[in-house]
Formats: structure tokens, sequence, C-alpha cells
């Protein structure tokens, strides 16, 4: 990038910049018209002509949300199921990536395989059988099917797999020489050097899990236990309700989602991805 | 002494043996539970009507079910619009953010690029349905305002718009990533073999033709697997934007999952949605072989080349 530029690509260069400044307006443009819509009052929301910054603000659909549906404690649950999602992802995903990557063992190639293979049965088979299952267990209603396939999800086991494979097996033997125990090697060792794979894996399950809507729609059936995401899906129902409620519950939803992509940052985020991507 | 030593020896052997089994068992445990045990009891239930074996009558029930196919091609529709109109488009802006004059400013546009991905079915509906609905509609006031239309379209509720609409939902929604996923295949090809294309005298095109996009063939086949099943998947944005009664006009916005957990929770067909599941995996797995097998095809070609 030392070159002095000439006129040719200042010119390119500013072109490229301006399409691109475009598409991201245009990507960031819904969130643009949830968060305008959810301060605009019904008159002006069905008038003409279209307004960005609302001509009279006002608050009352959000008065009207936290009146109509339990958000704070649908709010609750949701980062509830999101976090104990993520946690038992990456303690269950660390443990089996660990025990693929770490040793060599009869029927690995096989079992891994196997594991991989789990990916490629489609969702929409179990949605019937587990359903049963879950009824003749009495887990209906509860948020274990919620964060069950959290816990079997073999891609994250492929995400963190990739990244402890790396490790030096190198430490693993000084270690053993100074006495460690497998476990221990595992937690001071495996877990701290991956924890880049780990940690990607824990935030796109929080991601999944905080925006799951056909599971929690399964299981759920009350209001005080749905998630944000059903809670919103009926208070579009109410008779009352028009636009701006849901637009204003849908943009503090985001709020999560929005504070992890900003502390993770994107770099690490669309590079973890790649990693798990390129399999061929 | 010397016995002691191989015992104890034996003993952390024999542990050692069984120690990766230990740390890999959480999976294989859960999913024979959560997974297997499901999968082969709904294959059996699919094969059963109120506790009696039935043989294949609801696999025939499912496959002369004209709403059934219906659904299928929706999906079928939508899946051939994000192959052909969406991922050239998000290849296109890939080798756009490639280029090392935006270099300053690809961090930013990634991050942007990635935000519809994480955005929840939800909000993607309640707001895209102010985006396309018919009156005051943020589309058809654009459309009305540069003279394209003059009366307004009713994008959701119109059977020859519907498919369109989900089509250019799902170009933001995926547009984003896929172009991510193209950008880290480009950024994967080494510097080299461009150069000695530019030392053999070949074209800014054929350079494209024959390096680039054979090389971005790994990540091309996980990008369209994931947009065929991803199109498998519509559920959420289509409940969400025409209320949970509604499949469309004439059944333009049925989707293959809208289908099966309508037949399951509200016919109350819970043998005839489980058949369902099966189907749709089967016709699933059949699109990605194919798939998989025209990659592979041109695969080869390009080797020789």
């Amino acid at each position: 990038m030392k070159t002095a530029l000439n006129p040719r690509k200042i010119l390119l260069r500013t072109v490229f910049f301006l399409i691109l400044a475009v598409v991201c307006i245009l990507t960031l443009y819904p969130f643009i018209i949830m968060i305008s819509g959810s301060f605009k009052t019904d008159l002006e929301m069905n008038s003409y002509p279209l307004r960005i910054i609302p001509q009279t603000g006002t608050l009352a659909h959000y008065v009207k949300l936290f009146a109509t549906i339990p958000f704070f404690r649908q709010f609750g649950n949701s980062m509830l199921v999101a976090v104990v999602s993520a946690t038992g992802a990456m303690m269950f995903n660390g443990m089996v990536a660990y025990g693929f990557s770490r040793f060599s063992f009869r029927g690995k190639h096989t079992l891994f395989t196997l594991l991989l293979a789990t990916m490629l049965i489609p969702s929409q088979v179990y949605l019937v059988p587990q359903f049963q299952m879950y009824k003749s267990m009495s887990l209906f209603g509860t948020y274990v099917p919620l964060i069950v396939p959290s816990l079997i999800n073999a891609f994250g086991v492929f995400l963190v797999c990739q990244t402890m494979k790396q490790i030096p097996v190198d430490l693993y033997e000084s270690a053993t020489i100074d006495g460690c125990g497998e476990f221990k090697i595992f937690l001071r060792i495996a877990v701290p050097l991956s924890a880049a794979g780990i940690g990607l894996q824990g935030v796109l399950t929080f991601m999944n899990a905080w925006n799951d809507f056909l599971t929690p729609l399964i299981y759920l059936n009350n209001d005080i236990r749905f998630t944000l995401p059903i809670g919103l899906m009926k208070l579009q129902s109410f008779y009352n309700v028009s636009y701006g409620s849901p637009l204003a519950g849908a943009a503090l939803s985001c709020v999560p989602i929005v504070i992890l992509i900003g502390v993770v940052g994107q770099k690490y985020f669309v590079q973890g991805m790649m990693a798990g991507a390129v399999k061929g | 002494m010397w016995i002691v030593m191989g015992t104890q020896k034996k003993h952390t052997l024999k542990s050692r043996r069984k120690l990766p089994y230990l740390f890999i068992s959480p999976f294989f445990i859960l999913y024979t539970v959560f997974g297997l045990y499901p999968f082969v009891s709904g294959l059996i239930l699919s094969l059963q009507k109120k506790d009696l074996f039935v043989g294949f009558s609801n696999y025939q029930s499912v496959l002369t079910d004209t709403r059934f196919w219906k659904a299928i091609s929706n999906a079928s529709l939508y899946m051939l619009g994000s192959i052909f109109i969406i991922l050239p488009i998000a290849l296109l802006a890939a080798l756009l953010l490639n280029n090392t004059l935006i270099h300053r400013i690809r961090g930013i546009v990634s991050t942007v690029f990635f935000v519809p991905n994480v955005t929840s079915v939800i909000v993607i509906g309640i707001t895209f349905k102010v985006i396309l609905r018919t009156n005051n509609g943020v589309i058809n006031q654009i459309l009305m305002n540069l003279g394209l239309i003059s009366k307004s379209i009713s994008f959701l509720r119109n059977p020859s718009w519907a498919v369109w609409s989900m089509i250019f939902i799902g170009a933001w929604r995926y547009f984003g990533v896929n172009s991510l996923y193209f950008l880290s295949g480009l950024q994967n090809i080494p510097g080299e073999l461009n150069e000695a294309a530019r030392i053999d005298g070949a074209s800014k095109w054929q350079e494209f033709a024959h390096i680039t996009l054979p090389m971005l063939k790994p990540i091309s086949t996980y990008i369209i697997f994931t947009a065929i099943t991803g199109s498998f998947s519509i559920f959420g944005e289509v409940l969400t934007m025409l209320g949970s009664d509604s499949t469309g006009a004439r059944d333009s916005m049925l989707y293959p999952v809208l289908y099966l957990y309508n037949t399951m929770f509200r016919d109350g067909n819970m043998y005839k949605a489980a058949t369902m599941g099966y189907v749709i995996a089967v016709i699933l797995l059949l699109i990605t072989s194919i798939q998989r097998a025209l990659m592979r095809d041109k695969d080869e070609g390009g080797v020789r080349v």
C-alpha cells in the first residue's frame, strides 16, 4: 500500500466506497425502520410520506409493550435459556473435542464420522417424535427441550476441535511428566489454550438460543414461561396492538446481540465461523 | 519393586485407555437419548395410524397431498432464488471487499454484513411486515415515489408476489454472511496463483474463471448446502408476518416446516406429520447429493485445465 495512488485508482476507490456505503445503509435500513417506527404515533405510522425521524415522538408503544406482556420476565427467560445453553455447550463441546483431539483410540475415526453424520440429518425429522418423547417424559412446558439441542451440536464440537488440534503435543507431554491428571490437563491447558474456539462456540450458541423461535413455540404454553420471541409473537395478535409495540419489543430484543457483537468484535467472529465452514 | 511398578503401569494404562471414551461420551449418550431414539421412534410412528401398523399408507397420503407439494415447490423456488440471485450478488460484493483499495473499511463493512445473520426471525418478521405492507409500506411508498407503480402491491398476500417477497427478505438476511464466506474463500487463494496467471498473460476475466472460481469451490459447496437446507426450514418469518393461521393466498406462503407444524398442532395428525418429516428429509438429501455430484464433476474438470 506504499505506492502512490494515481487518479484512476482514486476514482475507483471512491466508487467502491460509495457502493459499499449504499449496501451497508440498505442492510441497516430495516433496523432504522424498526427503531423509528417504535417511536411513531399510530397516526404517523399510517401516513404519507415516510419519515425516518418521527414528527411527534412517543413512548406510548413502549408503555403498552410493558403493560401488555410480562416483557422483563420473558426477557429474563430468554436470557436464562441462552446462558444455560451456551454454558452447557461450552462444557460439553470442550470435553468431547478434547477427547477427539488429544487421544488416539480404537474406533476414533468411525466415531468422529458418526458425530459429523448427525449434522446431515435434517432437523425436520426430529420435530414430531421429539415432541412425543418430551411429552411422555413430562418435560413439556419446561426449558429442557430448548437447551438439549445446544448440547448435542456436532458443529460446535467440530469448531472446538479445530482450535484444540493446534495445541502442541509437547505441552501435554510435559504436563503428564509433571504428574498432571488428564482432567487437570484438560482444565489447565486445553481449555485456556482453545478459549477462542470455545468462546466463539458459546457466543454462537447464545445467539441461536436467544433467537430460537420454533422450539419454544412448540414447547412453552404459558406467558410467564415464554421466551421473548414467543412473547412478541403473541403480542402481535392482541386486538388493540398496532405495529408500534411489536417494533418496540423487537428493538429491545436486539440489545443483547448488539452488545455481544460489540464486545466480541467482528474479526474474531467472522474468522471463527470460517474455521468451521471451510471443511470442504 | 519391579512387580509393584508393573501393576501400577498396567493400571494407569487401562484407565488411560478408557479415558478418551469418557471425554467423548456426553455427546453420544445425549444424542442416543435425544436424537437417535426420536429418529427411530418417529420412523415407527410414520408406519402407524392410531397405534396400528399401516405400512406405507402415511407416505402415500403425504406423497399424494397437493398442499405438501405446493409447500415443496415454494421452498424449491425460494431455494433457486437464493442460489441464482442472492449468491452471485454476494460473490460480487466479496470480490469488491477483497479489493486492496478498500482494505481500510473492510472491518466495519464486514460487521454490518454480519448483523442480519444474527437477527431473530421474529424481529425480521415484525420489521418486514411494516416494510412490505400494502398501505403505506416502505417499499410501496418508494416504488410510488419513483413512479414505478400507481397502485400499492400486496406483497405478502398476492400469490404472484409472495415468493419474491420471501426471496427479498432472504436476500437481506443472507447476502451479507454469504459474501463474508466468499471473502474468506478469496483470501485463502494463494497470491502466487494469480501472479503466475498474470505472468502467463491471462486476462482479468480468465484469471477469475480459471483460478478464482475453481479455488472457491469448497466454500461454494458449503454456501450452497446451507442455502438449500435453509430454504427448507423457513418457518418463523411467515408465521410472524401472516399471523398464525394463514398460509397466504392459494398457499403461496406455505412452506414445508409450516405445513408440518400445522399438520401436527392444528390438525392433530401426528402420524402424517411424522411421515412428512422423513419425506422432507429424503427430498433434502436428494437435492444435496445432486448438488454434491454436480460440483464434484466440475471440480475434476477444473483440475484438468
